[in-house]
């Protein structure tokens, strides 16, 4: 993997919070007091977390790139139908676009662009998401899988080291997302 | 997927082929890097994807390597999944009273094909009792195979006997012990097949040629619904029966996935095995050459005009936890009598390496959580090094293209091994120097120039 | 509850009992049937003509109904618009649902019953039949019969839910159709 170019992003534009998650304002948390994000983790602008919905936890290190909906997944039970929490674990990264319905991801996965995943699916730790691919609802993802196609089938194996691959990765994504002041890039 | 098997930074593994360094193993026993050719693999446990249940090798052929509990639709190829019906239905005892009765079938959930389609029955559980597929020539396919099972150890008996008998003339002492070896082969002769196989093979009968052909069905002729008839993928899913309308569907188990075990073909150790449960990430050995060997990746790629000289920036990065002193050199002649014969004819231009040694310190895992005040070792130069953050150092030099297409360099990673030998009691650290042949393929970044 | 200082444009007619956050993007003459629920993002251009939308449907975020021609588009009832889609049908029946990131293009009609499978594509000229499932990455097509299920428990969780997270606009319709008097 070539290293990680710097991204930089208009200071007044993210949120930082005192563990270190950066938060668009462009992005749309509903219910954020529902909302866990464990530290260090990343929403880009167009996101949108339904925590009104039910609790969504979100691990360290993660990133949520631009234009992702993350909703909990709603499931029938005897009285009718509630809205269940969604847990999502550490070092994921969700690619541009995608739609997240997942009842839990776990953690060290790499989900691509533009990707759907169903209602209640189940994503193990260390698995991946191939861009552009459907997961159906109620898949469960086993780990060290690759997932591609629509509707997602398995296509392939993860190497070993995955896990610190994925933990390099997000890690040096979030030492590269740099705040950048509007008034000095004016002035050049 | 550039993630996980990048495509610029190639490593040479020992048998020649070009790797990315997440794909190879190091032998810690050969102190060589090993690729997916140059180990055997062997499978450990074989799972199901859906409800992940694990099983060793001699359980997944009994049960034809498909999982029991879960199916899988014929329609678009992934697990099906139960769903409930409540029916109002006259109860039994009391015709006037209407009871609710549960009733569950399987459903697709991304092509909505259902048990239904089937035409199979509901069942009152939710999680059993679905009548597995079954071939429908399978008895005469076992009737043949237990013939031919007993064919072929009559004409292995007769082949054996001839060859003893000739040797086994006279009667053989004890003196050397081979008695008793000879008395099992000879006992091994005499075992004929189980009576099952011998009453299934009796029964088998040859087929007949016979003249008369079926008729075409009757509606061949008619025009067809294209929305009924079946695709190539779905036909070839289901050879036993290749069906050709969707109402002849039939879902089938799902297929058992494998978790395999890696070891090196020269030494016999084994390089990973993971644990047995598909659930959990760990492993009980993980000699992956990520761990062992210092990663280069490739930072920053001017545009690349042939004939002028530019300046690339790679990172160095040290995995392990002791410091590690890497030098680079230029890739050997092709004619060096003590070079590994390999030949690079990809790589078109050779960089102006940095001389000298460059240390990268050991990783520490604790240093995540702190912000490093990070010193610039004093023994690197300061000419070539661009950062130094923690375990990872970038460097810089000059590359001249002759092309500006097709830019591949080549070069060779020398770096230091600190080896772990325990003894008894005694922990010996051994320094080895290894080298490594690395091919950077710089022409992904000729489209997209990144301006230094 | 309706907040007083929303800018309600007087063409959208709410009726009672249905769920339509402020925070979604309504433009022209919009009519929202009873226990229908609109998510925010979710966006509803009848740039040129109007749209009907009937009782009991679901509106997801960034799903988009697109009317573009000067008839108006009318949308039968119980009818699940997922996450992201974006349909510009002519004519849309009952108990259809278009899955995440669909697309239906604007010369087609569709029947009801129908499902569009997530990512696919309906855009040529033609009549969606009833109870057809478009699924697959060949937008492969097949008929269905498990089909008629309506989302009420999902629109009476959303309805009460919602109202505590969102501003609502406040209905100006009764159910029968009819204008009530206070706005």
């Amino acid at each position: 993997m070539s290293e990680l170019p710097v991204v930089t992003y208009d200071k007044q534009e993210y949120i930082e919070t005192a563990s270190g998650n950066k938060v668009s304002r462009k992005s749309v948390l509903c219910g954020a007091h529902n909302i866990i994000l464990s530290g260090k983790t990343i929403i880009q602008a167009g996101a949108i977390v339904r925590g009104d919905l039910a609790n969504v936890r979100v691990g360290r290190r993660c990133v949520i790139s631009k234009h992702v909906v993350i909703r909990p997944p709603y499931k029938k039970i005897s009285k009718g139908l509630t809205f269940f929490p969604q847990q999502i674990g550490d070092h994921v990264f969700i690619g541009e676009g995608s739609v997240i319905s997942a009842q839990s991801i776990g953690s060290y996965v790499h989900i691509g662009k533009n990707c759907v995943i169903g209602r209640k699916a189940v994503l193990r730790d260390c698995c991946m998401i191939a861009d552009n691919s459907v997961v159906s609802p109620e898949t469960t993802v086993p780990s060290y899988a690759i997932y591609a196609g629509v509707p997602a089938r398995y296509a392939g194996e993860l190497p070993g080291p995955c896990q610190d691959i994925m933990a390099d990765y997000t890690n040096s994504y979030y030492l590269n997302f740099i705040p950048q002041d509007p008034m000095t890039v004016e002035k050049k | 997927m550039e993630i996980f098997f990048p495509k610029v930074v190639n490593y040479v593994c020992t048998c020649g082929a070009r790797k990315p360094l997440d794909v190879l193993f190091y032998c810690k026993h050969c102190f060589k890097l090993r690729c997916g050719e140059c180990v055997s693999h062997e499978v450990d446990t074989h799972y199901c994807p859906n409800c992940l249940e694990f099983m060793t090798s001699p359980e997944a052929r009994v049960k034809k390597n498909v999982c029991t509990t879960c199916f899988e639709c014929p329609c678009c190829g992934i697990a099906l999944y139960s769903r409930g019906t409540s029916k109002q239905v006259p109860s039994e005892k009391d015709p006037s009273n209407m009871v609710v009765n549960k009733a569950y079938y399987l459903m697709c959930n991304s092509c909505k094909w259902s048990t239904h389609d089937q035409s199979l029955e509901d069942q009152p559980t939710q999680s059993g009792g679905w009548p597995r597929l079954e071939a429908p020539n399978q008895d005469r396919v076992h009737q043949l195979c237990e013939y031919y099972r007993i064919v072929a150890h009559q004409e292995k008996v007769e082949k054996d006997k001839k060859r003893i008998t000739q040797k086994c003339g006279y009667y053989i002492s004890d003196k050397y012990g081979v008695a008793s070896v000879a008395a099992k082969k000879y006992m091994s002769l005499q075992v004929t097949p189980r009576k099952e196989s011998q009453k299934v093979a009796a029964e088998c009968f040859a087929s007949k040629a016979s003249e008369v052909v079926d008729d075409l069905p009757s509606d061949f002729l008619e025009e067809l619904n294209i929305d009924e008839v079946t695709n190539i993928r779905m036909r070839l899913s289901n050879p036993d029966i290749q069906p050709e309308k969707m109402s002849m569907l039939k879902m089938r188990n799902l297929k058992l996935l494998t978790k395999k075990s890696q070891r090196c073909k020269e030494c016999g150790h084994s390089l990973r095995k993971s644990e047995y449960n598909p659930g959990s990430v760990k492993f009980k050995i993980q000699l992956s050459a990520y761990y062992h060997i210092p990663y280069v990746r490739v930072k920053q790629v001017p545009n690349l005009i042939a004939g002028r000289e530019v300046t690339i920036e790679l990172t160095l990065t040290n995995p392990t936890s002791h410091e590690v002193a890497v030098e680079l050199l230029p890739m050997e002649e092709a004619n060096t009598p003590s070079g590994s014969g390999l030949l690079f004819p990809e790589v078109t231009c050779s960089p102006q390496l940095p001389k000298g040694t460059l240390y990268l310190p050991a990783k520490d895992d604790t240093a995540e959580y702190d912000d490093p005040a990070d010193k610039m070792d004093d023994r690197n130069d300061k000419s070539v090094v661009t950062f130094k953050r923690l375990n990872k150092l970038g460097i810089k030099m000059q590359i001249t293209p002759k092309q500006a297409e097709n830019v591949a360099i080549g070069l060779r990673l020398k770096h230091t091994y600190t080896n772990l030998i325990i003894q008894g009691d005694k922990r010996e650290y051994e320094v080895l120097s290894l080298i490594h042949p690395v091919l950077l393929n710089l022409s992904h970044f000729a489209k997209n120039s990144i301006s230094a | 509850m309706g907040d007083s200082k929303q800018e309600t444009n007087p063409k959208v007619l709410v009726a009672q009992g249905s769920t339509v956050v402020r925070d979604c993007v309504i433009q022209g003459e919009v009519t929202i049937g009873t226990r229908t629920v609109i998510h925010p993002t979710a966006q509803i251009l009848a740039e040129k003509g109007p749209i009907i939308i009937g009782e009991g449907n679901i509106v997801e975020e960034k799903a988009k109904i697109i009317n573009r021609r000067e008839e108006p588009l009318v949308i039968g009832n119980h009818n699940t618009f997922e996450v992201g889609c974006v349909v510009e049908a002519n004519a849309i029946g009952h108990h259809n649902t278009f899955e995440c990131l669909s697309r239906v293009g604007p010369l087609v009609s569709v029947g009801s019953g129908c499902t569009v499978g997530a990512r696919c594509n309906v855009s040529t000229e033609e009549v969606l039949p009833d109870n057809i499932v478009v699924y697959g990455a060949n937008c492969d097509r097949k008929i269905s019969v498990d089909n008629f299920r309506t989302s009420n428990p999902q629109i009476d969780f959303l309805s009460k839910v919602m109202v505590n997270y969102h501003y609502v606009i406040k209905p100006n319709r009764t159910k029968e159709g009819n204008a009530i008097g206070a706005e």
